[in-house]
């Protein structure tokens, strides 16, 4: 019975923006934002008024403090939000919560949210799967290939690869996951995983100057290729991490594109951001435009990844991709 | 007879240049087609080769970003490619190069890929040509594919050139040979023709003007009857001038019984009997060997089967030339394909900022294209020295000009600048290979087109000429003897039937005036006595003459080479046709599924055989013989529109059911037609024109399902069934030899009995089932799914098994007279049976293209050999310890539990092959003949010391 409620409820609300429409009133979205709007952000935003639908992107950063969500939330309500757009695991969770979350924990409900950036959100129980994310009011995008195909990537690049570095810090959630899920899949991809915690600093936080030393640990113990992925503190500081590991002669795998195209990192499997965000752009237009629950929807699936190689880094580090993955692989000369 | 003997030459040897071109162009576009396909292939694999460390990664083809881009790659190499697209396992498109991006593959590219065996697979349908590949991950999982669409309009343009040529050729030839055939015919026929002509004019002139018939009456020989045919026209000549005194002396009969006198019958006929109106046939003349007919025949097929051969010839080797000539620059398009290719995948490294110095990688991916195009050897990228390289080096003097007029053919150009270029080395043997297999193709249907035509000759001579001859031979020589009863309904248009229709008027004559006068001496008892004994001399009647019957095998010839062709169009692609069908429901593993429907046909015949001589003789030979036809006819249609395999079992059991009935009616027409001293060769007649068409049928099945389509193939058999059907029910008699044969009933064969022979048991399970399972589990099933495994197309895998019957058809006749010198029978079957087992066991351990041939030849030639021994071998076991039961029961029970034996092998084999591969099965049927040929030796073994052995010479 408490679901059908729910069910209603959620019905009512997805109706009510189509008759807002007709009055000539705009469309909110909320865009709940960990570090700006960066590439994802922009794409979403492009797709929107692209598609001619009358609405205001309103952004919100958090500036890495989850500490201001709950404000956020309260603000999402009160400016009677249509659609809410959260940008990472760390917000999403924040204001959606997991599937196990009661209806009393304050968090959004009813209005609907489109999450992205989301790197495992089965796994932290944001959504139930790929058919729909169990939740009346969440659907969301999902842009990561299994931690293995990174692994076969690397291995495809280097036949001798052996050794896979990382570098974590306990104040992410997604960083430990990360650092969990590679430790239990290692042995079964045949590769060994020196993972290396970042040490905090006075203030509690994860120390950036730390990383240098440990980059020189790992190429110390025969690690030639390092993982970044899942740390949103490792990718906002990733030209100094990328350029640390290339003057340790390691190279860098990660799933952020921009990683290989503006800095350092030598190889990524990923989705272009952009594209990502046109994609949780669909997923909006869906809901807004289509008068479709987001319940019902499919969480949707980037597709479009590629193989980029840094042609610099590669020369730098003396590891010219073979001759098999030039044949696939977009490069770029930074 | 001159002229009707060239227009019959002339008109066969349009047959069998239309015949040979038609065979020659499909044949071309198939090779053409192939080569197209081939070239086209090295883009799709290319291309696929691109997709692979994606789905070695696990992950779909739609992930990969610039996948359009990667397909459209190929348009650079090629600019008539219509499209490229990648795809997933469902066949839903996901990369393409064009605009309009279709939702999925077309199911003729689905079909393709779920049937092949091999990673390349292609298609062809009216519009273009589909070369695919699979895109396999490492461990061998297919995450989808990439197919190239080709255009028509090259095959199209080639083949229109062909066709021209080939018609121009032909018709030249025709012209020539038709024009080569009036004087050779007229140095033959021409004195015979004049001898016939004189002793018609003298036949015809009344009697007191008559000039002395050639040979006839003690007067002088003719001098034109001197000539080739000299003898048979005097006793033509001898025959028709006693005809003459005969009938003279029949109308003197008549006259004088008229007048109440009665002759006193001395110079009657001999065995002459009153006949009311009953249709009797007669069979061949008193002595065929001596008739003049039989002796134009033998004289004439010869001088055919030259013209037949010689004109096949020289279309046959205008058209390889004119294929050579046209497949050449397709196989230096592919060459120059694979160096583009090469030097594209350099330059694109290159330009990401690779040195070509530091290529890594790159001679391990060259390797593994060298590992999928058999034709290059070596690929190598120079500077001036080598810079990388994979393969063996040819001999530079054997290997491809690198530069044409100092412009390198696949240059590697940088910035605009040429740094490096690439060397493609072509293994010569492939190449020589390819032609040689052309000139196989081609020496295929140059001998199906002469076997065609030499059938199509046969009876044509046989109704214009030698039929004619033969009738006139028959009623003079019985007139001669005093026997009026025989009349002829001819047209009179040559010589040889005026005198045919002047003899059939004397005897219509003679059985008129006899029934007049017997009515009109209904009344006086005296009157007719008298007229009886007249009527008993001549052979009259009151009912009048009865038309003289002839029945000649010839008419039966080419209905049953057309049928056996029929029968066997589709032997080679079957186990493809059935794979493709429907039948998901059925419970039962692929392999054995596909067995079913040979397995189905051979039960047929196994079930049917024992009751075609009771059919024959409760509906007639030549009502059995079109009846049997309409079953094969329906189930060839109903192969055609057959979708699922049930479909196609049931049909085949009744294609079987036909098969058996017309063979068995044939083989007892045979019979019935010649007299005892001339059936071994009949049979032996039989028997060739039955295997050249199985020969014909399975040479040319391959290459028809190649252009036509596999089901159309099915409409061309029944086509053909129909034909033959046509064929029998307008040429051929109702043959009643007056033979007295006991009355067959259906027996069930004594299985039991012949099975308490411990010499017929180890004849049964060592020779005749291992044989049988050679052909029907080997030859008739593994063999074509082994080849198109190992990517051979239909017309290759027709060629292929052809050898077996060529091997058998060739090899037959002399392991005969080598028993017959060299060695006993036994022998004979024993080293038949080691022969063909060995050459299987080689191609089991080594499957390959050339073992698996090898194995096609040897189960040929010991097959062969067991053939020619298994029948005398059973004959001497049937004539000591089977002697209660007779010859025939015995060897009807040996067929019928060879066959019985063969189906459970086939299913057997299928089931090893399902279970472990095609190799494991072959092994298997190696297994069992190896293992049938040592229980035979063993028995030989042990039979030397108790003398207890089966071989007839002892």
């Amino acid at each position: 019975m408490r679901g059908l409620a729910q069910w209603l409820i959620a019905a009512l609300l997805v109706a009510a923006p189509a008759e807002r429409t007709f009055a000539g009133e705009s469309l909110k979205i909320l865009g709940v934002l960990y570090r700006g709007c960066e590439q994802v952000c922009q794409g979403f935003a492009a797709r929107i008024e692209e598609s001619g639908l009358d609405a205001e992107f309103v952004k919100r950063d958090i500036a890495q403090d989850i500490s201001r969500l709950p404000a956020i939330i309260e603000e999402a309500r009160a400016m009677e939000a249509d659609l809410v757009l959260t940008w990472g695991t760390s917000v999403t969770l924040g204001v959606v919560g997991t599937l196990d979350d009661d209806e009393g924990s304050g968090l959004l409900s009813t209005i609907p949210v489109v999450f992205t950036i989301v790197a495992d959100p089965f796994g932290t129980r944001i959504a139930e799967g790929f058919a729909g994310s169990g939740r009346a009011n969440v659907t969301g995008t999902f842009n990561r290939v299994p931690e293995a195909v990174y692994v076969e990537t690397i291995r495809q690049y280097d036949p001798e690869f052996e050794k896979l570095g990382l570098l974590y810090n306990r104040n992410e959630v997604n960083s430990v996951l990360k650092f969990k899920e590679l430790q239990k899949l290692a042995p079964m991809l045949g590769i060994e995983l020196v993972a290396l915690e970042l040490a905090s600093g006075d203030d509690g936080a994860p120390d950036l100057a730390d990383i240098p030393r440990l980059l020189k640990k790992l190429r110390e113990q025969d690690v030639s290729w390092v993982y970044l992925g899942s740390s949103s503190l490792l990718r906002q500081n990733g030209e100094f991490f990328t350029r640390a590991a290339v003057e340790h002669s390691i190279a860098v795998l990660s799933p952020y594109e921009d990683l290989v195209r503006e800095q350092n990192a030598l190889l990524s499997v990923a989705v272009r951001s952009r594209d990502l965000g046109r994609l949780a752009a669909e997923q909006a237009l869906k809901v807004l435009r289509d008068g479709k629950k987001p319940g019902d929807l499919p969480i949707a699936r980037a597709t479009d990844f590629a193989y980029v190689v840094n042609m610099e880094v590669a020369r730098q580090l003396g590891r010219f991709p073979p001759f098999a993955f030039l044949q696939i692989a977009e490069t770029v000369k930074k | 007879m001159l002229f009707r003997s060239w227009l019959t030459f002339s008109f066969v040897i349009a047959v069998v240049q239309m015949v040979l071109a038609g065979l020659s162009v499909l044949q071309h576009d198939a090779i053409f087609s192939d080569l197209l396909r081939q070239r086209v292939s090295v883009i799709a694999q290319t291309t696929a080769t691109a997709f692979k460390p994606l789905v070695d990664l696990g992950m779909p083809l739609s992930m990969m970003r610039n996948g359009d881009a990667v397909v459209a790659r190929a348009l650079d190499t090629d600019p008539e490619i219509e499209f490229v697209h990648a795809f997933d396992a469902s066949g839903a498109i996901v990369h393409s190069t064009m605009a309009d991006r279709p939702q999925s593959v077309p199911p003729v590219v689905l079909k393709a890929m779920r049937l092949a065996t091999a990673q390349g697979w292609s298609a062809e349908t009216s519009q273009r040509l589909y070369s695919g590949f699979d895109i396999k991950s490492r461990s061998g999982e297919i995450g989808g594919g990439v197919v190239v669409g080709y255009p028509r309009d090259r095959l199209e343009e080639v083949s229109q050139a062909i066709v021209r040529e080939t018609a121009w050729t032909a018709l030249a030839i025709w012209a020539v040979f038709s024009a080569l055939a009036w004087p050779v015919l007229r140095l033959l026929l021409g004195a015979p023709q004049r001898a016939l002509g004189r002793l018609e004019k003298t036949l015809l002139e009344p009697e007191g003007r008559r000039e002395p018939v050639p040979g006839g009456g003690g007067a002088e020989l003719s001098v034109g009857a001197r000539g080739l045919f000299g003898p048979e026209i005097e006793r033509l000549g001898r025959n028709l001038d006693e005809a003459g005194q005969q009938y003279a002396r029949a109308r003197e009969d008549l006259d004088g019984a008229a007048a109440g006198r009665v002759r006193d019958g001395a110079a009657g006929s001999e065995g002459g009997s009153l006949v009311e109106g009953a249709e009797v046939a007669v069979r061949g003349a008193a002595d065929p060997s001596r008739s003049l007919a039989r002796r134009v025949a033998t004289r004439l097929a010869p001088v055919a089967a030259l013209f037949i051969l010689l004109s096949a010839l020289l279309l046959g080797l205008a058209s390889l030339r004119d294929v050579n000539q046209s497949i050449e620059p397709e196989l230096a398009a592919r060459t120059h394909l694979i160096g583009s290719v090469v030097s594209d995948n350099v330059q694109r490294a290159l330009a990401a900022g690779v040195p070509l110095d530091r290529l890594v990688g790159a001679e391990s991916f060259f390797g593994d294209m060298l590992t999928r195009l058999p034709e290059v050897a070596y690929i190598a990228v120079a500077t001036g020295r080598i810079v990388l390289e994979a393969g063996e080096r040819i001999d530079p003097y054997l290997a491809p000009a690198r530069e044409r007029k100092d412009v390198r053919s696949h240059p590697i150009m940088q910035d605009g600048e040429e740094i490096a270029y690439v060397v493609i080395d072509i293994d010569p043997a492939i190449i020589s290979k390819r032609f040689v297999d052309v000139f196989l193709d081609m020496s295929v249907v140059v001998l199906v087109s002469v076997l065609i035509a030499f059938e199509i000759m046969v009876l044509l001579t046989s109704r214009s000429l030698t039929a004619g001859l033969d009738r006139l031979q028959r009623l003079a020589a019985m007139q001669a003897a005093g026997d009026f009863s025989r009349r002829a309904g001819i047209a009179a248009s040559g010589s040889v039937d005026r005198m045919t229709r002047l003899l059939a008027d004397r005897a219509v004559a003679l059985n008129g005036q006899f029934a007049r006068l017997w009515s009109r001496t209904r009344s006086s008892a005296g009157g007719r006595a008298a007229l009886e004994q007249v009527a008993q001399r001549h052979a009259l009647s009151s009912s009048g003459a009865v038309p003289l019957r002839t029945t000649y095998f010839t008419d039966l010839r080419l209905a049953l080479f057309l049928f056996a062709a029929a029968d066997h169009l589709p032997l080679v692609f079957l186990p493809l046709y059935t794979r493709a069908a429907e039948a998901s429901w059925l419970p039962f593993e692929q392999a054995v599924l596909l067995s079913l429907p040979l397995a189905g046909y051979l039960l047929a015949i196994v079930l049917v055989s024992p009751l075609a001589r009771p059919l024959a003789e409760w509906l007639g030979r030549r009502p059995l013989l079109v009846l049997a036809t309409i079953p094969a006819l329906v189930a060839h249609i109903g192969l055609f529109y057959a979708t699922s395999v049930p479909e196609i079992v049931g049909w085949r059991v009744l294609t079987g059911l036909g098969y058996a009935l017309v063979t068995l009616a044939c083989q007892d027409y045979v019979l019935d037609t010649v007299t005892g001293r001339e059936r071994a060769q009949a049979m032996g007649l039989f028997t060739t024109v039955l295997f050249a068409g199985i020969f014909s049928g399975t040479a040319l099945g391959g290459v028809l399902a190649d252009r036509l389509g596999q089901e159309n193939v099915f409409l061309l058999s029944a086509a053909l069934v129909a034909a033959a059907a046509v064929l029998v029910a307008r040429l051929v008699g109702p043959a009643d030899s007056g033979i007295e044969r006991p009355r067959a009933r259906m027996h069930l064969p004594p299985i039991l009995p012949t099975l308490r022979s411990r010499r017929f048991c180890v004849l049964l399970f060592g020779i005749a089932i291992p044989n049988n399972i050679v052909l029907q589990a080997f030859i008739s099933y593994l063999v074509t799914l082994i080849l198109d495994s190992l990517g051979a197309s239909t017309a290759d895998i027709g060629r292929s098994v052809m050898l077996y019957f060529l091997a058998v058809i060739v090899v037959g006749p002399v392991a005969g007279r080598l028993a017959s010198r060299w060695m006993s029978m036994t022998s004979l079957a024993l080293l038949g049976a080691t022969l063909g087992g060995s050459a299987l066991l080689m191609a089991a351990l080594v499957p390959h293209e050339v073992t698996v041939l090898l194995a096609i030849m040897g189960a040929g030639v010991g097959d062969a050999m067991g053939r020619v021994s298994l029948v005398p071998m059973a004959m001497n076991v049937a004539e000591n310890e089977l002697q209660h039961l007779g010859p025939n029961a015995v060897l009807g029970t040996l067929r019928t539990l060879e066959r019985v034996g063969s189906i459970a092998g086939l299913l057997a084999v299928a089931m090893v092959a399902g279970q472990f591969g095609y190799a494991a099965g072959m092994a298997t049927v190696a297994a069992l003949s190896l293992g049938g040929a040592a229980l035979f030796g063993a028995h030989l073994g042990a039979g030397r010391k108790t003398s207890a052995v089966i071989d007839p010479a002892r």
